[in-house]
Parts: C-alpha cells; sequence; structure tokens
C-alpha cells in the first residue's frame, strides 16, 4: 500500500474530515446565509445548483470542478445588468466556492493550500516527481468530494429552515 | 477493537443514556408512522452501522431534512412535547455522544473515531428497537 493510502485510512485523516473540514463547510455556508440576509436578497442559490456541485465534486477531477465553478460564476455574472457593481445569490455563492477551490490570499481556507499543506507536513510528497503527482490527485479528490459533502448537506438542512425557504 | 476497561465505561455511558435514546425512538415513531416510515427508519440505522465517519451519519440526517417540503414533513417534523425537529433533535443526541468520545478518548484521534462510531452505533439500535415497539404498540403520543 502506497503512503498516500496509509495516510487517507489514518485516524488524523478520519478526524481533519470530521472535524477540521466539517467546521470549515459549516462556516461557509453560514457565512453565505449571513450574506444573503445582509445585503437583503430574498432568496439564496437554488438547490439544483448545490446538488450540480455535489455530483460534479463527486465525479470530476479537482480542476474540472474548479473549471465548473468558474463556469457558473461566469454564467451568473452575465445574467447581471452591471456585473461590477452588482452582486447576486449566485455570482456570491460561486464565487466563494472558487475561493474554497483555490486562493492565494494569506490565511484564508482553500483546498488547493490545504492539499498542499497535508503532503508537507505529513511527508507524502517526498517521493519521485510521479509519486507526488499520484499523491497530490487522490488527497485533493479525497478532500474535495468530504469537504463539499459537508458544505452542501449542510445547505441542504440550512436552507430548508424556516427563515431560509429556497 | 476496543480495549475491555473503555468499552465497559462506554457501555455504563449507554445504559446511562438508554432514556434519552427511547424518547428519541418514541418520536420517530410519531414522525414516521407508516410502512415507508420503517423503511426510512431501517435505512437510517443502516447507515449508522456503515459509516466510517460520525460526519456521514450527520450528513445524512441533514441531507434528509432539506430534502423534504413543507407539505410533507418527517424529519423535519416537531414531535409533541419537543422544542426541536426529528432530524435537529438526532443531531443533538449525536453531538453528546460526540462530546462523550472525546472526553473519554483523551485526544487519540484511533480511539475518539473508534468511541463515537460504536456509542452512535449502539445508540441507533436503542433508538429503533424502541421505535419499531411502539410502533408495535400502535404509535406513541411523545410524552416522555
Amino acid at each position: 500500500m502506497e503512503k498516500i493510502d496509509r495516510y487517507l485510512q489514518s485516524p488524523e485523516f478520519l478526524d481533519l474530515a470530521d472535524r477540521f473540514l466539517y467546521q470549515k463547510a459549516l462556516e461557509n455556508v453560514e457565512h453565505y446565509f449571513k450574506r444573503i440576509l445582509d445585503l437583503q436578497i430574498s432568496k439564496p442559490i437554488k438547490k439544483n445548483q448545490v446538488k450540480g456541485l455535489q455530483i460534479t465534486s463527486n465525479e470530476k477531477s479537482f480542476s474540472q470542478l474548479y473549471s465548473m465553478a468558474k463556469n457558473q460564476l461566469e454564467k451568473a455574472r452575465l445574467r447581471l445588468k452591471d456585473p461590477d457593481l452588482e452582486e447576486s445569490r449566485d455570482t456570491i455563492f460561486w464565487s466563494m466556492v472558487c475561493e474554497l477551490i483555490d486562493n492565494n490570499k494569506k490565511g484564508a481556507f482553500a483546498l488547493k493550500e490545504q492539499v498542499k499543506e497535508i503532503l508537507e507536513t505529513q511527508g507524502l510528497g517526498d517521493g519521485t516527481k510521479k509519486e507526488k503527482k499520484v499523491a497530490t490527485e487522490k488527497l485533493r479528490s479525497e478532500l474535495t468530494t468530504i469537504f463539499f459533502e459537508h458544505f452542501c448537506c449542510h445547505y441542504y438542512y440550512l436552507s430548508n429552515k424556516p427563515i431560509n425557504p429556497v | 477493537m476496543i480495549n475491555p476497561a473503555f468499552l465497559k465505561e462506554l457501555d455504563i455511558f449507554l445504559d446511562q443514556y438508554y432514556e434519552q435514546s427511547k424518547k428519541t425512538g418514541r418520536y420517530l415513531s410519531i414522525c414516521f408512522p407508516g410502512k415507508g416510515g420503517k423503511n426510512q427508519v431501517r435505512n437510517f440505522e443502516n447507515i449508522v452501522y456503515t459509516a466510517r465517519r460520525i460526519s456521514a451519519i450527520q450528513n445524512f440526517i441533514k441531507n434528509q431534512m432539506g430534502k423534504e417540503s413543507s407539505e410533507r414533513q418527517t424529519w423535519t417534523k416537531i414531535p409533541s412535547e419537543s422544542t426541536m425537529s426529528m432530524g435537529d433533535f438526532l443531531l443533538f443526541q449525536l453531538e453528546e455522544l460526540i462530546q462523550k468520545a472525546k472526553s473519554l478518548s483523551e485526544n487519540d484521534l484511533g480511539l475518539n473515531m473508534e468511541f463515537g462510531l460504536y456509542l452512535a452505533r449502539i445508540w441507533a439500535k436503542q433508538v429503533a428497537s424502541e421505535y419499531l415497539y411502539q410502533i408495535i404498540r400502535g404509535g406513541a403520543d411523545g410524552k416522555d
């Protein structure tokens, strides 16, 4: 068994998935609903768009997921009269998703950065170039699927609360 | 496999928690009274049994709650005598089990996971047994 596979089955990884990623996903969904409320937007993004995110994060690669999120953001912007000045429930949502996948801002949480950090701290990227690539891909795939599973389920949960009807 | 000394502590806790589990079983019989309800509770029990992580159980409950419309409520129904919906009540109890596992495992991540899943599985069994018992009796009134 490869080092990365052992790590993905380790208590450290399961704990990261259940606590850290879970908490981050909840925080971001709650932040989204708060922004929607603050901006007095009557409804959050439709559940079928969130379902699309969940399915893509399960079935597609990390880069395909990022492309999908960017594409959705672009489409949402095009629906606005003035994309430079306006925001909608969809643009807020998809720009948040893009930043959750890849964000260079210092201190910001992003899955791409998390993968890098785990590879370094766990010594998973120490082997050959090919081994590092395999480890990166596996870790990205696991982390993304788990994170967006937490994220989407919490979204469905909150969207059905009386204060947030979709 | 869990060390017998820990197992004893976990089982003592579960015995003390039994009344809470029974309450949940009774609430379930109010929210899931029919045949379809039985399938839902069985499905929930299966999810708890097969979960590798506690968050899979939390996500399952949230997902079920998120699917419902206001016209047809089961997971989101608030049983009489409760201030929380069925799903929120399950999430609340699950959180209590998570905290218990955390306090017993003393920062050992492997034990924490093992204890949490053990507690959740026995709890689900207690809850589902009470649910089936109430269904056979013709349903509960939601009172303690």
